[in-house]
């Protein structure tokens, strides 16, 4: 078995050096769906045993249960609160869900924006390049002494966060056709809105969906920490909460619910990459084997 | 010769002054009506500072405040990042050579990775307490993923071919492993490289939000409990510095140790 998880064909799609976990992620879902049994069955033998390892070392050496629980209470704990953990979950869930619309809301349009007018390529485009890089996350504290403790602030650091990808490697889908497809559609007397439509933004799509999934990775984490700075309800502030009263327990379990929502996300936009551009898709995946 | 290749060095400068020119414009008609619109509206101070006072505020305070958070904050992004590239580099490498590690533990790597790691914050303060080691452990665990998938992926990804032409121009071992296997590595092991310098000083600041007795992520909290604006967004522009100087900084690295890379000709230069 070669490593297979180095596939650059999908990295080069990418604008942002982020793109490449998300990238990581789905060709390990294709190769999981063509590997043998054997090679399924070890990760999880694996993860099996580990999980018996810290379950006999928290029974042997009687570690407290504020400092280690052992998988079985955290799960037992768990599932106890369940109906709280949803509660939160769904808060959160809709936070960065809201967050991402607002964030594609913006950022698509303002990616055509800047792959069609040179000048404001030119006089956004270093910029947000920089913008890109200035870590966003310090921005949390101030959205929430503006908008208070409710959905809205929650909502707002989740798109900062998942702005920037969507952006940048919008732009660089939709500005880098090869100009020959351009000509050629010219020359078969394409109008303006059949280029869009049926020439530019299919070529664009692939590498928008790139920065779709990697902020789709991102918009859990923003609404997370904005739910740790200034929030009354959701997993984030749930989190805080639990860990303030020692309950290590119940807080591994909120992580595992933290998860899930991020791999929903994940998840989900790769099924709707699926459905919108099955071409690029299928085509992946043959180059991956 | 020497006169034509001058000539275009000039002409080469000219056309970045031109080019820098509408981002900077950009950026100076953009202060300029923050600063306009926020004088003009009457803005309180506590809503919104005009970008001066933000300047003014942060010179004033700066050598007696900010600076020991800024140092806080730098030195427990700095140890985290460091322990993380001593730790996840070689642990690639082993990863790289051993099919059953990599079978065994890669996808449940993959996996942990999408646990969103700042949600260890809370556990880790709980752990340690207040002091520098949470910030520390969680810029650890922030930078790690990053640097040991593509370290690993860099390792791996060897043509088979470079190396048997080393070895058939009689190339020991350990210069297969320095010349060619390391080498070649580098580009990979660099994007993790720059993966977690981006998000170091994020992971410190984060721990700090949540509980600390100093740093900026403290002290910015504070700022913005007194309604101090223009104190906290230069706070947040004192983290920007850490952030940016540890990405850039990283990317210096990178183009003076791997110079001889594709991705450092200019063509693909143009995103970052």
């Amino acid at each position: 078995m070669t490593t297979g998880n180095e596939d650059p064909a999908s990295e080069t799609h990418s604008a942002l050096p982020g793109g490449h976990r998300t990238a990581r992620l789905g060709q390990f879902m294709r190769r999981f769906r063509s590997e043998s049994l054997p090679t399924l069955f070890q990760p999880i033998i694996t993860a099996l045993l580990l999980l018996a390892l810290w379950q006999i070392i928290v029974v042997a050496f009687k570690v407290p249960i504020y400092i280690f629980p052992s998988p079985t209470e955290a799960i037992e704990k768990g599932i106890r609160y369940a109906p709280r953990i949803w509660a939160n979950y769904s808060t959160t869930l809709q936070s960065a869900f809201l967050g991402y619309l607002l964030a594609v809301a913006i950022s698509v349009p303002g990616s055509l924006l800047i792959a069609y007018s040179a000048f404001a390529e030119k006089s956004f485009f270093p910029g947000l390049v920089l913008l890109h890089m200035t870590p966003k996350v310090t921005l949390a504290p101030i959205i929430i002494a503006w908008l208070g403790f409710g959905v809205l602030p929650k909502v707002v650091v989740t798109a900062l966060l998942c702005f920037m990808p969507i952006m940048l490697n919008g732009i660089l889908g939709f500005r880098s056709i090869d100009p020959e497809i351009v000509y050629l559609s010219q020359s078969c007397g394409a109008r303006p809105w059949e280029m869009f439509w049926k020439v530019r933004l299919p070529n664009a799509l692939p590498t928008l969906f790139t920065g779709l999934k990697h902020a789709a990775s991102l918009a859990l984490v923003g609404a997370v920490i904005a739910e740790f700075i200034g929030g009354n309800r959701g997993l984030g502030y749930q989190l805080v909460t639990v860990m303030d009263n020692m309950q290590t327990d119940l807080g591994l379990a909120i992580m595992v619910a933290m998860t899930t929502i991020g791999l929903v996300f994940f998840f989900g936009m790769q099924a709707l990459e699926g459905l919108t551009i099955p071409w690029h898709v299928s085509k992946r995946r043959q180059e991956g084997r | 010769m020497t006169a034509s290749s001058k000539q275009s060095l000039s002409s080469r400068l000219v056309e970045r002054i031109r080019a820098a020119s509408y981002p900077v414009g950009t950026a100076v008609v953009g202060l300029a009506l923050w600063e306009a619109g926020v004088r003009l509206f009457r803005v309180p101070r506590f809503v919104l500072p005009p970008p001066t006072s933000i300047v003014v505020e942060g010179l004033n305070r700066s050598a007696s405040i900010i600076t020991p958070h800024f140092w806080v904050t730098l030195y427990e992004a700095s140890v985290g990042l460091a322990a993380a590239i001593l730790i996840a580099i070689p642990l690639g490498l082993i990863f790289s050579y051993s099919t059953f590690l990599r079978r065994s533990f890669y996808p449940l790597i993959v996996f942990i990775d999408e646990v969103p790691k700042i949600a260890f914050a809370p556990l880790l303060v709980t752990w340690f307490g207040f002091g520098l080691e949470p910030k520390m452990i969680l810029t650890f665990i922030v930078c790690f993923f990053p640097i040991f998938l593509n370290s690993m992926a860099g390792f791996s990804a060897i043509e088979e071919e470079f190396i048997n032409l080393g070895r058939s121009a009689g190339a020991r071992e350990w210069e297969v492993f320095w010349k060619i296997r390391f080498q070649s590595a580098m580009p990979n092991v660099f994007v993790g490289l720059k993966m977690a310098a981006a998000s170091a000083m994020t992971g410190a600041v984060v721990a700090e939000f949540l509980a600390a007795d100093q740093g900026l992520g403290l002290f910015l909290q504070k700022a913005l409990s007194q309604l101090n604006m223009a104190l906290g967004f230069a706070t947040i522009a004192a983290m920007w510095v850490i952030g940016l100087a540890f990405f850039y900084g990283m990317t210096l690295i990178e183009s003076w140790a791997i110079r001889w890379h594709v991705s450092r000709r200019r063509g693909q230069q143009e995103i970052l």
